[in-house]
C-alpha cells in the first residue's frame, strides 16, 4: 500500500476504487440503490463524484428488458426465451469507460464495484418475483459464456466473475451451465442452414454440470442469467433457448423459466 | 499463457527452454536438414549451436509461463553447478515442482509432469526450405524489434500495421529467440535481486515476491487473480495498466539494443560557434556546450547497480541543465539533438505533458528536416516505432529498452513523471547503457539540486532568460485567508489596490488559489469590484482543470479580452503571457511547494517588452517554503550577476 499523508491524518478517508481520489467513507449522502450490506459496503467506498454518476435504472418502464423508458422492441418480439430481465444502469459514456477499464484493459479492481451495481438489478428481479430470500427464488445462477480465445486472451469472463460475487452475497449456486460452440462448428452449422441471423445456436448447455443444479422438490425451476450489457437482447435470449431446451431434454425440469439480471441497458 | 518446458544434453552440457511453438524447437533440435535451412537463411551465426544434441527431453503438457521460467532459471542454476542427475527428467521434475512450492501451490506439483523424448525427425528438401523462409522472416522480426519492448498484443498490432509475416508469428519469435535476437520474459517475475540457488531452498510457504519486468514495480503494486489463460492466481501490474496488461502468464517481448553510433568527433563545438549555429544567448550557449562535452565524454564504467535499480538521480551519464523559467531551454537542446542525429543516432525527447509534446514537435521537425519524426502519447497515431527523433510522454517510453543515444527529459519535476518510479524507470530503460540522459527543469526536485550542488551530478545553470533580465523576486504581501475575506465578500484593500495598479500599468494578472473550489466565488468577489479595478466585468474570469473550454480562456488572456484570470496550479508552466503579474493568494498553503511557487511567479516578466513583471505572494504569513522559493529566484538572479549574464545594471 502506498503512502498517502491524508491516510495517516484522516482514517476515515480511503481512495476511491474507481478514481483513485480520496474519499470519505462515512458519508451517506448518495444513496445507495442495494439492500445486501457486502455490496453497500462497496459502493459507499467510492467517492461522492463517482457515486452521484452512477446512472441508475430507478423504475424500468419496460417489463420484459428493464429499459427506463419506453421500449419499441420488447412488445414486437416474437419468441421469447426468458422470463424477463432487469439491468442496474443506463449505459452511458462513464460506464462504457468503466467496463472499458475492467473488461478491456484488465483493471480487475472494478470488479466488485461492478458486481456490487448488478447486486441492484439482481435483487428487483427478485423482488418482482415476489421476495428477498434469492436462495428460495433460484436453483442456480449462471453467466454468459466466453469464447475461448477471448477467456484466453483476457483471462477471465466478465459476466461469470460478477455471476460468482453475486452468488456468494445471496446464497445461491453458481454453476457454469453454458458453453459457447466453437468458432469453427458454427462455420460448419451456417453453412449447413442458410441463414442464420442474430446469436442462434451460438450456445448449449453442458450436461454435466447440469447434474449439479440442486433441485430436489422445487415448484418452480428458475436459474438466474447474469450478463454485463443488454444491447438487442439476443444473447441472453439464445442462452435462456439453450436453458431451457437441455433442461427439458434432460428431463430435469419440464418447465424451466430462465430469468436476467444485467449490469447495464444500452 | 502456457508454453511447453524442454532440455537438451550434449556430450558436456544440458540446457533448459520454455518456447511458445514448441514445432519450431523440435525441428530446430532433431531435424538436419531444417536447421541447415536455418543456417542458410540466417548466416553462420545460426550454426554455431550444439548441431547434434544428444537427446532432448520434453514434458507432455504446457506449464504455466510463470512456472516454466522458474523451473528453467532452476535447472541453468542447478546444471551450472556441475549438479547432473541420471534423468534429465527427474531433474526437471524436481524443479518444476519446486517453481510451483515456491509459487505457493504446492498441490499442483505432480501433475503435468509427464515427459518424452524427442525423436529424430526425417530428413527432406521440405524441411530445409521451412528452415530458410522462417529464419528470414525470424532475421527481419529481430530487426523490428531492436530496442523494443512489447507484450504480445503489441507485438501483433505493431506487425498488423506493417508487413505482415507468412508464418506464424510465435514461430517466428521463437525461432529468433533460440537464436538469441529476441528475448521473451513473463511480463510480471519474480523480483529475482537473490541468485536462483537460493530459490532453490524454500518451503517458507510464502510465494516469492514479483515484480513488473516492463516497469519495474513491485508488489505493492501488482494483484493476483485467478487467470483463465494459464489456470492459477496469477499476478498483474496495476501501474502500467493503462499500457497494456502485464501479467505473471505474459509474454514480454525485448529486442536486442539499437546499434551503437558513436558520435562525429567533428561534432563537438565550442560555445562560441554553437551561439553563432543555433542563434543562442551566452548563457545558453555556455549551458549547451557543457552538455555536449559531456555527451563526447568517454563512457564511465557501468554502473553495478541492478537495471530496476536505475534511475535518472543515480546515473553517472545523466547531465542536468537548470533553466530558469523563460531561459529557452528547447534551444539549448537543438545542438545536443544535432550531434547525436547527425551521428546516425537516435534521439528522445520524454516529458511529463502531453500539450509539451504537441507543442515541440512542429518546432522540431522544423529545425531537423532531414530526420524521421515520431510523435507519441496516448491515442497518437504512432504507437511503436522510433524514428530518428522522437517526442513522447514519458509514458511512452515503456515501449522502448536500450533504444535511444540521447534522451532528454523535460519538465521533469512536473505531474505525473515526479514522484513516479515507473516513469524513471522506463526512461532510463529507454536509453542504450553507453547513451545520455539530459534532465531538464527549472525547478529540479531537492534532492537533485543537492546532488549538484555536491558535484554529483553534472549540470549547467542558466540563470537567466533570453532577455537577459534579472527574474521578478517575489514581493510578500501580508492578507487574511481567502476564505476569511471571500465569505465577507471584501477584497482585502492592500490586496486591491495591487490588484489596482497591476490593472492600472497594463498587465494581464493570474490569480493562483489552492483549490478549484475557490475559483468561482472569487471571479464573483472581483467582478463585483470590477469597476473599481475600472475593468469589464466579463474581462475576469476563472479556469481549473476541470474546466472544458481551459483552452480557449487562456487564448482569451492571450488575445487581452480577459484581463485576469483565476486558476490554480493548473497553469503553473508552458502558458506565457507578454505582459503579465501574479498574485499566489494563501500562498502560505502547503500545496504549494517551493517549485510550484518559483513555476508561477515564473509567468511574470517573460517577455523583452515588459522584463520586470510583478510577482506577489499574498498570504497571512511568511512561510519557509515562500522564503525557499523567493531564495531560489534571488540566487539564480546573483548567480547571472556574477556571470555577466545581465544586460545592464
Ligand atoms: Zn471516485
Ligand atoms: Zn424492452
Ligand atoms: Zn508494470
Ligand atoms: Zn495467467
Amino acid at each position: 500500500m502506498r503512502f498517502s499523508l491524508s491516510r495517516w491524518l484522516r482514517p476515515e478517508m480511503s481512495e476511491c476504487t474507481v478514481c483513485g481520489r480520496m474519499a470519505d467513507a462515512r458519508s451517506n449522502a448518495v444513496p445507495v440503490p442495494v439492500r445486501h450490506p457486502a455490496a453497500r459496503e462497496i459502493l459507499q467506498q467510492l467517492c461522492m463524484g463517482c457515486r452521484s454518476s452512477i446512472p441508475w435504472i430507478g423504475a424500468p418502464v419496460c417489463r420484459y428488458c428493464g429499459r427506463p423508458e419506453f421500449c419499441p422492441d420488447c412488445p414486437r418480439r416474437q419468441d421469447k426465451q426468458m422470463a424477463f430481465c432487469r439491468c442496474a444502469v443506463r449505459y452511458d459514456d462513464r460506464m462504457r469507460d468503466m467496463l472499458a477499464l475492467y473488461k478491456y484493459r484488465g483493471s480487475e479492481r472494478l470488479e466488485p464495484v461492478l458486481a456490487a451495481m448488478l447486486a441492484a438489478a439482481f435483487e428487483r428481479v427478485c423482488s418482482e418475483l415476489g421476495g428477498r430470500d434469492a436462495a428460495h427464488i433460484f436453483q442456480a445462477v449462471t453467466a454468459v459464456p466466453l469464447a475461448e480465445e477471448r477467456l484466453d486472451d483476457r483471462g477471465f469472463n466478465q459476466a461469470e466473475r460478477m455471476a460468482v460475487s453475486l452468488s456468494q452475497w445471496y446464497g445461491v449456486a453458481y454453476l457454469p451451465l453454458l458453453q459457447r460452440v466453437r468458432h469453427t462448428e458454427k462455420q460448419s452449422l451456417k453453412t449447413r442452414r442458410s441463414r442464420i441471423v442474430d446469436m442462434k445456436g451460438n450456445f448449449v448447455a453442458d450436461r454435466d454440470v447440469m447434474g449439479r443444479i440442486p433441485f430436489a422438490g422445487v415448484s418452480r425451476f428458475r436459474i438466474l442469467l447474469i450478463d454485463d450489457i443488454y444491447t438487442t437482447g439476443s444473447t441472453v435470449n439464445e442462452c435462456a433457448r439453450a436453458l431451457k431446451d437441455a433442461l427439458a431434454e434432460a428431463g430435469v425440469a419440464s418447465e424451466p423459466e430462465v430469468y436476467g439480471a444485467l449490469w447495464a441497458r444500452s | 499463457m502456457k508454453v511447453l518446458v524442454y532440455a537438451v544434453e550434449t556430450k558436456d552440457s544440458r540446457r533448459a527452454w520454455w518456447s511458445v511453438a514448441p514445432e519450431v524447437d523440435k525441428r530446430y533440435w532433431k531435424n538436419v536438414a531444417f536447421r541447415e535451412g536455418v543456417v542458410a537463411g540466417w548466416g553462420e551465426q545460426a550454426a554455431a549451436k550444439p548441431a547434434r544434441p544428444e537427446g532432448v527431453v520434453a514434458l507432455k503438457e504446457r506449464l504455466p509461463l510463470g512456472i516454466a521460467e522458474s523451473a528453467c532459471s532452476r535447472l541453468a542454476e542447478l546444471w551450472k553447478s556441475g549438479s547432473y542427475s541420471s534423468s534429465m527428467g527427474d531433474d526437471m521434475r524436481a524443479a518444476i515442482r519446486a517453481a510451483w512450492e515456491e509459487a505457493g501451490e504446492a498441490e499442483r506439483s505432480g501433475a503435468e509432469s509427464e515427459v518424452e523424448l524427442w525423436d529424430h525427425e526425417s530428413v527432406s528438401e521440405a524441411g530445409f526450405e521451412q528452415g530458410r523462409a522462417l529464419a528470414v522472416q525470424a532475421r527481419e522480426l529481430a530487426e523490428r524489434l531492436r530496442g523494443k519492448s512489447l507484450l504480445q498484443a503489441e507485438l501483433t498490432a505493431m506487425l498488423g500495421d506493417g508487413r505482415g509475416f507468412a508464418g506464424e508469428i510465435m514461430q517466428v519469435m521463437q525461432l529468433a529467440a533460440l537464436l538469441g535476437a529476441v528475448q521473451m520474459y513473463p511480463a510480471v517475475t519474480p523480483a529475482g535481486s537473490k541468485p536462483v540457488r537460493f530459490r532453490l531452498r524454500h518451503g517458507e510457504g510464502k510465494p516469492a515476491a514479483l515484480r513488473c519486468g516492463r516497469c519495474g514495480s513491485g508488489e505493492e503494486r501488482l494483484r493476483r487473480t485467478h487467470c483463465a489463460s494459464c489456470g492459477r492466481w496469477c499476478a498483474y501490474c496495476e501501474a502500467c495498466l493503462t499500457m497494456g496488461r502485464c501479467r505473471e502468464c505474459a509474454l514480454l517481448i525485448v529486442g536486442l539494443p539499437a546499434p551503437d553510433r558513436p558520435l562525429n568527433r567533428e561534432g563537438e563545438l565550442p560555445a562560441d560557434r554553437l551561439a553563432d549555429r543555433w542563434k543562442l544567448s551566452p548563457a545558453q550557449s555556455t549551458a549547451a556546450a557543457a552538455a555536449l562535452a559531456f555527451m563526447y565524454r568517454e563512457p564511465r564504467k557501468r554502473s553495478l547497480s541492478p537495471f530496476w535499480k536505475l534511475s535518472s538521480s543515480s546515473d553517472s551519464r545523466a547531465f542536468l541543465i537548470w533553466a530558469v523559467t523563460g531561459a529557452g531551454k528547447t534551444e539549448m537542446i537543438f545542438p545536443l539533438l544535432d550531434a547525436v542525429l547527425a551521428a546516425g543516432g537516435k534521439a528522445a525527447i520524454g516529458t511529463p505533458r502531453r500539450d509539451v509534446v504537441l507543442e515541440l514537435a512542429p518546432r522540431l521537425a522544423k529545425a531537423f528536416p532531414q530526420f524521421r519524426h515520431t510523435v507519441l502519447y496516448g491515442g497518437s497515431e504512432d504507437r511503436f516505432d522510433a524514428g530518428d527523433l522522437t517526442v513522447a510522454t514519458t509514458h511512452q517510453l515503456i515501449r522502448f529498452r536500450q533504444a535511444f543515444d540521447l534522451i532528454v527529459i523535460d519538465e521533469l519535476d512536473a505531474f505525473p513523471y515526479h514522484n513516479d518510479p515507473m516513469l524513471h524507470f522506463a526512461a532510463a530503460n529507454s536509453r542504450k547503457r553507453d547513451g545520455t540522459t539530459v534532465l531538464l527543469s527549472a525547478t529540479p526536485p531537492s534532492e537533485l539540486q543537492k546532488q549538484a550542488r555536491r558535484g554529483k551530478l553534472a549540470h549547467a545553470r542558466v540563470p537567466v532568460r533570453f532577455h537577459r533580465r534579472p527574474l521578478p523576486v517575489p514581493k510578500r504581501l501580508t492578507v487574511p485567508p481567502i476564505m476569511r475575506w471571500l465569505q465577507r465578500r471584501r477584497i482585502p484593500s492592500r490586496l486591491f489596490k495591487e490588484i489596482k495598479e497591476s490593472v492600472r500599468r497594463g498587465a494581464q494578472l493570474f490569480l493562483f488559489v489552492p483549490y478549484i473550489r475557490e475559483i468561482e466565488p472569487l471571479v464573483q468577489c472581483l467582478r463585483r469590484c470590477a469597476v473599481g479595478f475600472d475593468l469589464e466585468r466579463d474581462t475576469i474570469e476563472g479556469t481549473s482543470s476541470q474546466d472544458p473550454d481551459r483552452g480557449g480562456k487562456v487564448t482569451a488572456f492571450r488575445d487581452r479580452r480577459i484581463r485576469i484570470l483565476v486558476t490554480t496550479t493548473i497553469l503553473e508552466r508552458g502558458v506565457t503571457i507578454a505582459k503579465s503579474d501574479v498574485f499566489v493568494l494563501d500562498a502560505d498553503k502547503p500545496l504549494f511547494d517551493a517549485s510550484s511557487l518559483v513555476q508561477m511567479a515564473g509567468r511574470a516578466g517573460r517577455s523583452a517588452d515588459d522584463p520586470e513583471g510583478l510577482v506577489f505572494f499574498a498570504a497571512s504569513a511568511w512561510t519557509a517554503t515562500q522564503k525557499q522559493a523567493a531564495r531560489q529566484i534571488k540566487e539564480m538572479n546573483a548567480y547571472a550577476r556574477r556571470n555577466g549574464y545581465l544586460s545592464s545594471e
